[in-house]
């Protein structure tokens, strides 16, 4: 039953040793690694230039609002030159050169910010390009010659086909496909999951490895098979910089009704002028284009491809690079989110929270033992169970110099150290160290067994210790909830955003993990097709569905889900299955991608009604002035006296 | 929030007629309501109570000459057709009431960082062109395009019987009442076949009742069967649609509040749309007589 579970999953494939990991996920959520920010300074003149390039009306037509706005502005700059173009006007030349001249200036004004608002959002896309181009590192890989020797040289000279060996302690160069060696490879930046996985030839998750991520013991011969420039990152910068962008589905039904008001605008405005000269006030056509203009949603009109792309900005700002602003909007309709537990939930790491003894050991043994096979351990989670045998008053009874630190290896799935005195401590996986205590001559007891389910039951991960042929006990290593989870999820329920944990533990300990952090449902022992699977089912409820992934067996599911969110070190298949990619590889992002959506469908409604609602103070404003013309309502406040006076008589 | 509408509209329709015309009331020397082109069974406060029912409903009937109300009177009768929406009318019902739910839904539903769904359903592109394009785009064309050209040739055209704002009125409750499906007339337009003005006029009365009849008959048939069929359209793509489920996030559209903002959009999507020429019409006409200009 113990291999089984092994074999099906990854989780319990790792012991904690050994892995001299760099970046964990503890690290990622405490200094988030911002891409470097590109120079802002050039921005602002950029797009003042930019503001009056798009002036042009073959741009101008994009936006019906604003090309109405752009028809105006050209008509009265007409009348400005000449007053009496479009009939004569009673007024003043002069003076109604100059009023023309000034509702000309006014409407130049608003279309050169609606465009500046516009290129400065698309400035900082391209701003963005620059950062992250300036992220992809070079390093150094023995690229492998025909005749068995290595050869260094930088991984940007990497081909498709090459062949390349890594070494413990490397970072791997590019994408590629092992062919030969078994190694264990820190993929905590790509997966969270702090524990190594083993890497080998054959299988298709065990024999990818990707570039960025680092091997910690053992070699590894790797086929390269991505080109230099053909990575994720540089397809992502591509798209960011041609801002090619196809409007959202709420965009193009809010142009639709923009519009239409538009045209209705268009039409009250036009008839107004008939109207108007029957009841002998005729109006200028300075006037009726002022009056169509401040009544047409100029403010969303204008704003709306650069809240579009603000958007796309603010994700950015989260290291975070969306395919599609569609993307981005439909992470403010997320019903369902499906999160994994390791690294999204939980710390990678667990940390010890306590021994249990059995054979009839003390704690105390148990903790001088653990320490013992933990002194050369530097894991989080080999630290974690040095601090918790000192406070049980274990120490170090050896001189270390005189000791050996046994690695962990992803074959043997323990580490652990041969004292001076001959003998060997191990800790690891309960099913490795049995197997250890039985190749040294002991027998295991059933109570190792018990204090293994005890330690599943509590939703932890339970790690066996011995000193040669006898087992002592069994370390308890809890799984850490991260710290203000509960909180979010709280908030994202209040959304109406329901939250489903996958989790490769049993269901015992998933339900601990769920009930500790608040998640509204769990599956447990969940395998990749699991992950699918829930995903089809929440969507025919008519639900959309965000989830976040690397592997390449998640690559269906981030497909199939409304917003996949590839881990940035994810293998290739997934990063091209998701329409966004996370830099940083934090999965709880998710979170903030959702708040985001929302964000930006709230500044488009917010600026709608408001410039809706604006129009009724217009019109209280507007219409008086045309009647005053006709002498009907010499002032709104005289009006109001006769009406006063009236009602004063009666 | 209908029936507030239809109050309030009652009540300025009734407070105008009550009161009656200051000038009429200066030669009486005292208050008396305006019983002018009323059937005086019914009085002043049964007609105005019909004539608000009645354009409201898309009625067309009347008991009293629309013509000869108060200013407070046009106002109302004009924005009942204007808007379609106070109970909605014979035959399409509370139809555009949804429409204008839809928008509202679709703009409110914006603000609260959701996709607007409406009855469940998500509000999306087609919907937005059916419900605001064709209803609220098609009822001005209908309206506004005729009544500017028949007020641009006042006389060949529109043979109004009381020319300045009055005449205004005429004419646009002419094409409002063709178009929102009433029927009901101001009257005093030259608008009869054969005219009661061809008598005294000739041959140019003869053309204004030609004119009449075909610019009427495209309001009608524009302001009746375009929204009607958009109306339709919108059902049937809503019904396909899959119901989207609700959750605590979802826009709830039975508070008092969505209704206060639905009475906010209909009163800028639909009302502003026409407050020039309420403001032309009747609005200036009420100044006209308080001035005692008229």
């Amino acid at each position: 039953m113990l291999t089984d579970d092994i074999s099906r999953y990854p989780e319990f494939m790792q012991t904690p040793q050994g892995s001299n990991s760099l970046s964990s996920s503890s690290h990622t959520g405490a200094s988030r690694r911002h891409t470097p920010k590109a120079s802002m300074g050039g921005l602002y003149q950029r797009a003042i230039r930019e503001a009056f390039v798009k002036l042009n009306p073959r741009t101008e037509v994009k936006n019906p609002v604003m090309f109405i706005v752009w028809v105006g502005t050209i008509v009265t700059f007409l009348v400005t030159l000449d007053p009496n173009l479009f009939g004569t006007v009673q007024a003043d030349p002069a003076q109604q050169r100059l009023l023309n001249g000034l509702i000309t200036f006014i409407l130049f004004f608003t279309l050169v910010f609606a465009n500046f608002a516009e290129a400065v959002a698309e400035g900082r896309g391209k701003a963005q390009a620059d950062a992250l181009r300036s992220t992809r590192s070079d390093t150094i890989a023995r690229k492998l010659l025909p005749n068995g020797s290595t050869q260094e040289i930088s991984s940007t000279e990497l081909r498709r086909g090459d062949q390349v060996k890594v070494v413990a302690g490397d970072m791997i160069p590019a994408d590629g496909e092992v062919v030969k060696g078994v190694a264990s490879v820190d993929e905590s930046a790509i997966t969270g999951e702090s524990a190594p996985v083993l890497k080998q030839p054959g299988t298709d998750i065990m024999s990818s490895v990707t570039g960025g991520t680092r091997i910690l013991s053992d070699e590894l011969i790797i086929n390269v098979t991505s080109d230099p420039g053909q990575g994720f990152i540089d397809r992502m910068i591509a798209l960011v910089e041609g801002a090619e962008r196809s409007k959202t589905p709420n965009e193009i039904a809010l142009t639709v009704l923009l519009t239409v008001l538009t045209l209705v605008f268009l039409i009250v405005v036009a008839t107004v002028s008939p109207l108007a000269n029957y009841v002998q006030a005729p109006t200028t056509i300075a006037i009726l284009i002022s009056l169509l203009v401040a009544l047409i949603p100029t403010t969303i009109g204008g704003l709306l491809s650069a809240i579009g792309i603000a958007g796309m900005d603010r994700v950015a700002q989260f290291n975070v690079i969306a395919t599609s602003g569609r993307a981005v909007e439909a992470c403010g309709d997320i019903n369902t989110l499906v999160l994994d537990k390791t690294g999204t939930i939980t710390l990678g790491n667990r940390l010890a929270d306590q021994f249990i003894p059995v054979n009839g050991h003390t704690v105390e043994e148990v903790a001088q033992i653990a320490l013992a096979a933990s002194v050369f351990d530097e894991t989080p989670e080999g630290k974690s169970i040095v601090i918790l045998a000192e406070k049980n008053r274990a120490s170090v009874n050896f001189k270390t110099a005189d000791a050996t630190g046994v690695e962990f290896t992803a074959r043997t799935r323990m580490s652990g150290t041969d004292l001076p005195n001959g003998k060997e401590v191990r800790k690891g996986a309960v099913d490795a160290v049995k197997g250890f205590v039985r190749s040294r001559g002991g027998v295991v007891s059933t109570q190792l067994d018990e204090a293994y389910e005890r330690v599943s039951r509590l939703g932890g991960t339970p790690l066996a210790v011995c000193q040669d042929s006898e087992i002592y006990g069994v370390i308890y290593l809890k799984d850490i909830v991260k710290a203000g989870l509960r909180e979010r999820f709280d908030q994202l329920r209040r959304m109406g955003v329901k939250t489903i944990m996958l989790t490769g533990d049993n269901q015992i300990t998933a339900s601990v993990i769920a009930r500790e952090a608040g998640v509204d449902d769990f599956i447990a022992e969940a395998t990749p097709e699991d992950k699918i699977d829930v995903i089809r089912r929440e969507q025919s409820e008519g639900k959309l569905v965000a989830m976040t992934g690397d592997g390449t067996n998640d690559a269906p599911a981030l497909a199939q889900a409304n917003v996949g969110v590839a881990m940035n070190s994810g293998t290739q298949a997934a990063k091209e299955a998701a329409n966004m990619v996370d830099l940083d590889s934090d999965p709880t992002k998710l979170i903030d991608l959702v708040t985001i959506g929302k964000q930006l469908l709230i500044t488009r409604g917010a600026l709608t009604t408001f410039s809706i609602a604006n129009d009724i103070a217009k019109y209280f404003a507007i219409i008086p002035t045309i009647l005053q013309q006709q002498g009907l309502v010499p002032s709104i406040s005289c009006s109001l006296k006769v009406l006063d006076r009236q009602s004063f008589q009666r | 929030m209908v029936l507030a509408i239809y109050v309030g509209f009652i009540i300025t329709t009734a407070i105008g007629e009550y009161q009656g015309n200051p000038a009429v009331n200066a030669l009486l020397g005292e208050q008396a309501p305006n019983l002018e082109g009323k059937e005086v069974r019914f009085g002043w406060a049964q007609s105005a109570l019909f004539a608000t029912t009645t354009t409201g409903t898309m009625c067309g009937a009347v008991n009293s000459l629309h013509d000869s109300f108060m200013p407070n009177g046009g106002f109302v009768t004009l924005s009942n057709m204007f808007l379609q929406i106070v109970w909605g009318g014979q035959g399409t019902g509370t139809a555009y009431l949804f429409a204008y739910l839809l928008l509202a839904v679709f703009v409110t539903g914006l603000m609260v960082g959701r996709t607007p769904e409406f009855l469940g359903r998500k509000i999306e592109k087609r919907e937005v062109v059916l419900a605001s394009f064709l209803i609220l785009l098609v009822h001005p064309i209908a309206i506004l395009i005729p009544g500017a050209i028949a007020l641009a040739f006042p006389d060949q055209l529109a043979g109004i019987s009381n020319p300045g704002f009055h005449g205004l009125s005429q004419v646009i409750y002419e094409y409002a009442s063709a178009a929102a499906n009433n029927g009901s007339g101001f009257e005093g337009l030259g608008d009869s076949q054969p005219s009661p003005l061809a008598i005294a006029g000739g041959a140019s009365s003869t053309a204004t009742a030609l004119w009449w009849n075909l610019s009427t008959c495209f309001s009608l048939l524009a302001g009746r069967y375009i929204p009607i069929t958009a109306l339709l359209l919108l059902a049937e793509s809503m019904s396909r649609k899959q119901p989207v489920p609700l959750t605590s996030g979802t826009l709830r559209t039975d508070t008092g509040l969505f209704t206060g903002i639905t009475a906010g959009i209909i009163l800028v999507m639909g009302a502003l749309t026409f407050f020039p020429i309420l403001a032309l019409g009747p609005i200036a006409e009420a100044f006209q007589i308080a001035r005692g200009l008229g």
